[in-house]
């Protein structure tokens, strides 16, 4: 017998058989084992997970999310025309049929304001699809800028200014809102009663001045800003909306210190560390996901409204914010130029369904309530 | 009541004072003023405007001169005596420097009764619509109806409301001609502009009240009710309904403070002129003056607002105390 056998139990029965120890067999053992392995996957995230997956809706739009996610990214590989390349026209174009024009050989590549990725993906596209470009099959705007073109390149740096301005939010109030929750007493008051003031303080004012007064350098002193338009407002949409990620993750918390589970790992003996590990952040992190994809529209929306006063992005680039404002400002009584704000409406409409479907599935599979707050 | 009143007359002090000081300095703190146009100005003009609206004062001496309530330029108790009192606090905006010869109380007095007009209409026309459509939804779960109002009440997040807004003016307007375009004056020319900032705000509150009522019909006092043999109409209006409002007269607060943030949007679109115009470009001219006299305007009404909604919760669920978590 060597040293690791386990200890034998003090018991006067038949001496235990090979692999047997004492009352407790080693099939039973494995039984167990795979009994309790059985039933962990009831953790909040796999049945979370489970549910999500029945819905075939949440999965479309999630389908339809990744579709788009890789439509925006690869954009520079697509065979479309430059999406700020100008054909001087004197009106805007209408949308042809793809079988009418299939599409035209006359592209020339424009590196402007591309990135090191961006311009090898467009140096591939050449390689691929040489200079022929798909015809207007959205139509153009005044400009003769290509509107599907601009509709795809668009989606990036609206999907991309969501997802930062999202994350933004995300990091501040869950931070903000676990240290109210976690501390408690004064610190919870004071944390809380600031988030109450700025609730009530109109947001649009500070975006406004943060804009004007982070943008400025570049229009006073003629030169580079130290931030682009877009990061400027990510950083300062991230740092307007997450009031109310702050309340959420806060009251999760306080339920959760509340919660049965917590207090039989406390009286368990385990560490407080241990507890916010396991317990305390799965649990705030579901939440903060489901408010994160609900946040991902509201900022989207937002951007839009702030293109639509001449604040978003500036004209170079091209957002579905600005594409939607423009197409508004497009409609007059006697040409309606209607595919301008169709187009990128349509866009728009179908991603914030797909998000918002998505952020319902979530927050229907972590079992949380519709609240009267956004 | 009073207590709750008296600590939000006290919370409603130190967000003003918050609001003016944080728009105060980040004013101050933007690059330009409001006398940087493209047009540049001889410096001497310049500097007599400058000392006209009391910008070549110590940065401190402004500040009180904005939040008041003394008067501290010559008309104030230091100079003649003819106006004791001035700033936000004895609520006197100062002349505006963008438009000259006009105060700023003057704008204000002449657009934000537009704005309000406009506003409360949208809100009650939400309201209307939200609550009809989460009523008619909850009545028959899974019905037709069901399905509709709930593809609509999800169509109306999906898009901003200044695509609405040209949506309908497309629609109503040059394919069905039944509406104006935009303009001033005629009660139908707020039809359009009310819809499109409404219809956001009605669609969620649809939503919010559908999913209340659903929980409430699942309660046991609704059981009792209909065990008694109440009619389901009855049951659905006069019982379950008070207990799912909750939701939705919470989402009110947010949702006016929505409605003041949309209409800077729609009173552009529709060429209504209302005090959301005034909003952006006071900012964006450095009107000092105007800027701060909107900013508060727009906090106080929001303020305002959110406390006449946590009464408005009391008055509907007897069991919350205000007292508790004011």
């Amino acid at each position: 017998m060597s040293a690791s056998t386990p200890p034998t139990p003090p018991s006067a029965g038949p001496k235990p058989a090979e692999g047997e120890h004492g009352w407790f067999r080693d099939e039973d053992f494995e039984r167990a084992l795979v009994e309790i392995q059985r039933q962990a996957p009831e953790s909040l995230w796999r049945k979370a997970r489970e549910r999500l997956a029945r819905r075939a809706s949440v999965r479309w739009s999630l389908r339809f999310l990744v579709f788009l996610a890789l439509l925006s990214w690869l954009a520079p590989l697509m065979p479309l025309p430059s999406p700020s390349a100008i054909a001087v026209a004197s009106e805007p174009s209408p949308p042809v049929f793809p079988w009418e024009v299939w599409g035209d050989t006359n592209f020339t590549p424009d590196y402007a304001g591309l990135g090191a990725l961006d311009r090898a993906l467009v140096r591939l596209r050449v390689a691929i699809f040489d200079d022929w470009r798909t015809g207007p099959w959205l139509g153009a705007d005044a400009l003769g800028r290509d509107l599907l073109a601009r509709v795809v390149w668009g989606s990036r740096t609206s999907l991309l200014v969501a997802l930062c301005a999202a994350l933004t939010s995300l990091a501040i109030g869950a931070t903000w809102g676990a240290t109210a929750g976690l501390v408690g007493g004064r610190v919870d008051n004071a944390l809380m009663r600031i988030v109450d003031v700025l609730f009530s303080i109109p947001t649009i004012f500070l975006v406004i001045f943060l804009l004007s007064f982070l943008d400025a350098p570049s229009a006073e002193l003629g030169r580079e800003p130290l931030l682009s338009r877009e990061q400027v407002f990510f950083l300062v949409v991230g740092a307007v909306s997450w009031l109310s990620m702050a309340r959420v993750v806060r009251g999760q918390v306080l339920e959760l210190e509340r919660a049965a589970f917590v207090e039989a790992a406390r009286v368990a003996g385990a560490s407080t560390f241990w507890i916010l590990r396991k317990h305390v952040l799965p649990n705030v992190l579901g939440i903060a996901v489901v408010n994160l994809t609900l946040t991902l529209p509201s900022v989207i929306l937002y951007e839009a409204f702030l293109s639509f006063l001449g604040l978003g992005v500036e004209p170079p680039k091209v957002s579905w914010g600005l594409l939607a404002s423009e197409g508004a400002e497009a409609l007059n009584p006697l040409e309606s130029y209607t595919w301008l704000i169709v187009a990128p409406a349509i866009a728009m409409a179908t991603t914030l369904l797909a998000l918002q479907t998505l952020g319902d599935g979530l927050r229907d599979a972590f079992g949380l309530e519709e609240r009267g707050e956004r | 009541m009073t207590r709750f009143l008296l600590r939000r007359a006290l919370w409603f002090l130190v967000t003003t004072w918050a609001v003016v000081t944080a728009a105060f300095f980040l004013l101050r703190a933007a690059p330009g003023g409001p006398f940087s146009g493209e047009r540049k100005l001889h410096p001497s003009v310049e500097a007599n405007l400058r000392a006209q609206y009391h910008l070549d004062w110590p940065l401190w001496k402004q500040y009180a001169h904005t939040v008041g309530p003394l008067n501290l330029d010559e008309r104030g108790p230091f100079g003649d005596g003819s106006d004791w009192f001035g700033g936000v606090l004895a609520l006197d905006f100062g002349p505006s420097m963008q438009h000259r010869d006009v105060t700023v109380n003057d704008v204000l007095a002449q657009s934000l009764p537009i704005s309000i007009a406009l506003g409360s209409l949208a809100l009650a026309l939400a309201l209307v619509l939200g609550l009809g459509a989460g009523v008619a939804s909850a009545h028959k779960p899974g019905s037709r109806l069901d399905g509709l109002v709930r593809a609509a009440a999800t169509s109306g997040l999906v898009l901003p409301n200044f695509v609405i807004a040209s949506l309908l003016i497309l629609v109503f307007a040059f394919w069905i001609p039944v509406l104006p375009v935009a303009g001033f004056g005629a009660p139908r020319h707020f039809v359009l502009p009310a819809v499109a900032l409404a219809l956001p705000f009605a669609a969620y509150i649809a939503r919010l009240s559908r999913a209340g009522l659903l929980e409430t019909l699942s309660k046991d006092y609704i059981r009792t009710a209909l065990a008694k043999g109440a009619p389901r109409s009855r049951i659905l209006w006069r019982h379950a309904l008070r207990g799912a409002l909750a939701p939705v007269v919470s989402f009110l607060g947010p949702a006016a403070a929505g409605v003041l943030t949309g209409s800077l949007v729609i009173e552009r679109i529709f060429a209504i002129p209302g005090a959301g115009t005034h909003f952006v470009a006071s900012a964006l001219n450095r009107d000092y003056t105007l800027a701060m006299g909107v900013t508060v305007v727009y906090a106080v009404l929001v303020f305002g607002f959110n406390t006449l909604v946590d009464v408005a919760y009391t008055l509907l669920d007897p069991r919350l105390d205000l007292e508790r978590d004011a």
